[in-house]
């Protein structure tokens, strides 16, 4: 078994990149980490190859900065999913409020992340997109 | 506009959309217009084509919470070319912040936090808890504003949030004050909603020891 594509849904109020206290950034980070190792296949390790990130944060309420929340979670990936951030080629980041209108293209984990009524943290990793132009 | 309004107007202009995009749409389904394997499902819409097959499905953000969802994200994954789309639409919910005003001083949030002890004391949980709640925004905001966490028109949940995130408070206190604040806004808009005894005693106490630890 490989470990791309890999899928992780971690539900836990993200922890900002600019946090006051460098030790809760650091158990965010871990948050993230022990949650890719338990989905990681058994028996594989961290792929050294260009991969592509998407991470997507859903919330009901009041919600954070995506860009003060991202540097924890690539950095919980690296070395469980990926050798090194240098790998990464693609990186989107988005947020959408449940609270507003928003369409959804929902799998199965998908939807059982949402039955939760918790905010959560989605997040993709795969293979880079072979073309890309900006538009 | 109503829930059920703004559903309906929402599927219509979904519904639109996809024949636009050459799908043949059928909006509220009954069973023999269904494959099999969604036969047992109330849609509000299939929309079928050549390429892909898409159900459609408009929901509310409290609808989400839902087994029967999860049961169709399942049985749609085991079809070649079918998809669940989700809009999920909401009604607007007031402004829950006044327009201008100053929050209450220390020496105050300490005399709502002794009203809060003694309501508690006299049993009267969910107004120990508002008054209790009171207290506890007062220094959630003012903790924000002490370090620099743009909080002025934010809401409750989002300062909760941005604190909590920045690491001023710890998971122990987000979890107390969340459960405080779902109280609250249940409470506060007629919804019926309970409160634990213990839970009140543990949320006035991490009140007192946000205070008290800012005060330092």
């Amino acid at each position: 078994m490989r470990v791309l594509p890999f899928e992780l849904f971690v539900f836990a109020t993200p922890v900002s990149r600019q946090t006051h206290r460098k030790r809760k950034r650091r158990d965010w980070r871990e948050v993230i980490r022990e949650e890719a190792l338990v989905v990681r296949p058994v028996g594989e390790s961290a792929v050294a190859e260009p991969i592509r990130v998407r991470v997507g944060y859903y919330f009901r309420g009041g919600s954070l900065d995506v860009d003060n929340i991202l540097k924890a979670i690539l950095d919980g990936l690296e070395g469980v999913v990926y050798t090194d951030d240098n790998l990464i080629m693609d990186l989107i980041v988005s947020k959408r409020s449940l609270d507003e209108f928003v369409r959804l293209e929902v799998s199965a984990a998908f939807a059982r992340a949402l039955a939760t009524g918790a905010d959560f943290v989605h997040i993709v990793v795969d293979r880079p997109l072979e073309i890309e132009v900006l538009k | 506009m109503t829930q059920a309004e703004l559903e309906t107007v929402k599927l219509e202009q979904l519904a639109s959309e996809y024949r636009r995009k050459g799908y043949e749409v059928v909006i509220h389904p009954h069973p023999p217009d269904l494959p099999q394997f969604l036969s047992t499902f109330q849609l509000d819409m299939i929309a079928t084509s050549r390429k892909d097959n898409v159900v459609v499905e408009i929901k509310s953000s409290a609808d989400l919470i839902s087994d029967v969802i999860v049961r169709l994200a399942e049985a749609i994954e085991t079809q070649a070319r079918w998809r669940l789309e989700i809009a999920v639409v909401n009604p607007t919910t007031a402004q829950e912040l006044p327009v201008s005003g100053e929050l209450v001083p220390d020496a105050q949030v300490q005399s709502l936090l002794r009203e809060a002890l003694d309501l508690k004391r006299e049993q009267r949980y969910e107004a120990a808890t508002i008054v209790a709640w009171s207290a506890a925004e007062a220094i959630l905001r003012r903790l924000a504003q002490e370090n620099g966490i743009e909080a002025e028109r934010k809401s409750s949940d989002t300062v909760l949030k941005q604190l909590y995130a920045s690491g001023l408070i710890d998971p122990g206190q987000y979890e107390s004050f969340a459960r405080a604040m779902q109280f609250r806004n249940a409470f506060a808009h007629g919804f019926a909603a309970s409160v634990a005894p213990d839970a009140i005693e543990q949320f006035i106490h991490d009140v007192e020891n946000l205070r008290s630890n800012r005060a330092a």
